[in-house]
């Protein structure tokens, strides 16, 4: 049975989307993560029934010890189902720990293929999480190999920088920005759509103007291990919905029907199946 | 200071997009080439070799005491492996030395089917400390660590003492704005695929900035994003100290001219510092910087070497600070040692009475003034406007086929 997660930006949130049918939610430790927009204690999880976290930053040598650290204050909980990587790092500290089972590997763009998918799984982890990047044939190709997670829904993670690229615009143009607000967006000088940004410690993220959508697919990609939401920037009304339509897909209601009051009450947004349907070339 | 350290030199690693410049890239001091096809590597467009080219590639660096290293650094999807194992074997076959690789599986294949070849992990892998390297040690047996272009020189230091493995720093040349191999700016803009060699370079483009609603940014303080390129001249005394085993330069987009210049500046540089123990004057240093520079058109900074910045390593006004170089006057086609007079090919346009340097494999940079030339019909000529032109110029001493002449500033001898 594939499992059902989405991220949130709060415990509360965390909440309020199991209740609408996530079987996990997925928080980011502080300190440890490239792509959420709020991070947490980890003792600000501990009572969290389901959950897993985003340990998914790339260390330097003076933040290695956060891995051990976060390990250690999270291997107790008992809501604690999984924990996703993008630093190899991360699996030997985790093996250390007892935890490595545990691991989900998603580096965002780099599991592109079978092999790759194969040789994360046989490193003794959970699972891989599969680059939005691909399309549809190229994730029905990969599900058998591992135990995939696809991601279904939000905007994308689409580049990911140690710069702190809003400040220094700040800085060279004189200006003040606050960068707590994290209400920030970009557009192409020649394009219409936003683009999500946000600063922090570990530098700059920028995120899809589109919000992929793949109520469509549920049927046809029943094989993959999990299924991710990406809540980042959606409000939390826009989230729990969300997550309730796949839920009810996922439980054997027809995509249209299920999306239907959906599409009415959040249609405006700018829904794109991304890549799924879309191919991209060299 | 470690003087000891400076009893081996590291290795001076060039870029190459065609054989040509693999072959400027070793008569100008590298130690080593890297190059790629155009299927498996990461910069499709710069990759031209066939594996002809490489296999003469490999003859004239062995030759030469070089080595060659080939890229096989795209983050494949599963139509990417088509053909990939017998390319693999043709290049142990061809005697390629080590192959540049970002993704796990293509690392085991190339253990399996080019056993004699060492895998250098790509910079697409972002290994920014000693344990991802020690992990990628013990799964894929690795050779070689390229480390990401975001390690401060302390990061690089930590990781190189404590990595099982030889670690490999770029010191020169163009960066990506964010981490490589995690960015899909062109991916959504352009749909084609950065991690397959399709990067349309989205970072370069201006962008309008909002806060909320309201947009912040103005016609003349639009949002950019475009790197200033790498010069790491007064960083190489720490990395060769930290035991950095590889200084790498980037460009397998650039010139000829380029590759020429930019591998002679550090092969000076290297050598100078090998003589010195590590340690340079201050204006010795500057001097090794100027003569860097006078290939490079691009605005630079040392990276993430000094530090997590901001605006310092940002290019915030695109339309500055990006001139176009018309230094590179042309190539020696032929040296007459009789009559004194050289046949070169013309690139930029150059005037009778110009001051002219000589860049000559292996030898320090020499300088004449244009005191003659004569068209191809031995009529006299104050000017050259036209390139690609066979002209003859006097030159006061030998020169060789394939030396580079650029123009030479005044202030700089």
């Amino acid at each position: 049975m594939t499992v059902l997660c989405s991220s949130v930006n709060s415990p509360e949130e965390a909440v309020r989307m199991l209740a609408a049918g996530a079987d996990e939610a997925v928080l980011a430790v502080r300190g440890c993560c490239f792509s959420a927009l709020r991070e947490q204690e980890p003792e600000q999880l501990k009572d969290i029934p389901a959950f897993s976290v985003l340990l998914n930053r790339l260390f330097f040598p003076s933040e290695s010890e956060k891995i051990e650290k976060t390990l250690a204050a999270l291997k107790e909980m008992a809501g604690l189902r999984y924990i996703y990587f993008s630093d190899p790092a991360v699996v030997p500290a985790a093996a250390q720990a007892g935890m490595k089972e545990k691991l989900i590997y998603r580096p965002e763009t780099l599991l592109t293929s079978r092999a790759d998918a194969r040789w994360w799984q046989n490193r003794g982890i959970h699972g891989v999480s599969v680059s939005p990047l691909l399309t549809e044939q190229e994730v029905r190709d990969i599900l058998p190999a591992a135990r995939c997670e696809l991601t279904m829904h939000g905007h994308l993670m689409m580049t990911v920088t140690r710069r702190p690229l809003l400040s220094a615009w700040a800085a060279y143009r004189h200006r003040d920005l606050d960068m707590k607000q994290k209400k920030f967006l970009l557009r192409e000088e020649k394009r219409q759509e936003h683009m999500p940004v946000f600063e922090n410690d570990a530098g700059t993220m920028i995120f899809t103007d589109f919000i992929q959508e793949s109520f469509g697919y549920v049927e046809e990609f029943a094989g993959a291990d999990r299924f991710y939401i990406d809540g980042t920037f959606l409000t939390a009304d826009l989230l729990a919905d969300t997550v309730t339509v796949y839920r009810q897909v996922m439980t054997g209601t027809a995509a249209e029907t299920a999306a239907a009051g959906y599409m009415e009450k959040w249609g405006d947004m700018p829904f794109s199946t991304g890549y799924y349907g879309q191919k991209t070339i060299r | 200071m470690d003087r000891k350290r400076f009893a081996e030199k590291p290795e001076l690693l060039a870029p190459a997009g065609d054989l040509a410049r693999a072959k400027t890239a070793v008569r100008y001091g590298a130690d080593a080439v890297y190059l790629g096809g155009p299927q498996f590597s990461l910069r499709s467009r710069a990759s031209n070799f066939t594996l002809e080219d490489i296999a003469e590639a490999c003859r004239f660096a062995h030759e030469h005491g070089a080595h060659i290293h080939v890229t096989v650094n795209m983050i494949p999807h599963e139509e990417d492996y088509d053909g990939l194992k017998e390319y693999l074997a043709r290049l142990q076959e061809i005697g390629v030395d080590a192959l540049i690789i970002a993704s796990p599986a293509v690392m085991e294949l190339a253990g399996k089917y080019a056993p004699e070849a060492e895998i250098h992990c790509s910079t697409q892998m972002s290994v920014t400390n000693a344990e991802a390297a020690r992990f990628l040690y013990d799964t894929l047996k690795i050779d070689r660590v390229v480390l990401a272009r975001e390690c401060t020189l302390e990061d690089v230091r930590r990781i190189t003492a404590e990595s099982p493995v030889d670690t490999e720093a770029f010191i020169h040349g163009g960066m990506c704005v964010s981490y490589s191999g995690r960015c899909t700016l062109s991916n959504r803009m352009t749909l084609r695929d950065a991690n397959r060699g399709g990067c349309a370079q989205s970072c370069r483009w201006f962008y309008h900035l909002y806060d909320g609603s309201e947009e912040i940014s103005t016609e003349n303080s639009l949002f950019t994003m475009g790197s200033k390129d790498l010069c790491a001249v007064h960083e190489i005394a720490a990395l060769w100290e930290a035991g950095v085993r590889s200084f790498k330069i980037e460009g397998r987009m650039k010139t000829e001219y380029y590759v020429a210049s930019i591998v002679s500046g550090y092969r000076h540089l290297l050598d100078d510092l090998y003589e010195h123990n590590g340690i340079l004057a201050p204006k010795r240093l500057e001097a090794h910087r100027r003569e860097i520079m006078k290939g490079e058109n691009r605005a630079v900074w040392n990276g993430f070497y000094g530090g997590v910045r901001g605006a310092e390593g940002l290019i915030s006004d695109l339309k500055a600070g990006n001139d176009v170089n018309h230094d590179f006057l042309g190539t020696v086609a032929d040296y007459d040692p009789v009559t004194e007079t050289m046949t070169m090919v013309t690139r930029n346009p150059f005037d009778l009475g110009e001051a002219v340097e000589v860049l000559s494999p292996g030898q320090e940079n020499r300088v004449f003034r244009i005191s003659e030339i004569k068209n191809e019909n031995g009529e006299y000529l104050e000017i050259s406007r036209q390139p690609m032109r066979e002209l003859r110029l006097k030159v006061p001493f030998a020169v060789q086929k394939d030396d580079i002449l650029r123009r030479s500033r005044e202030d700089d001898h």
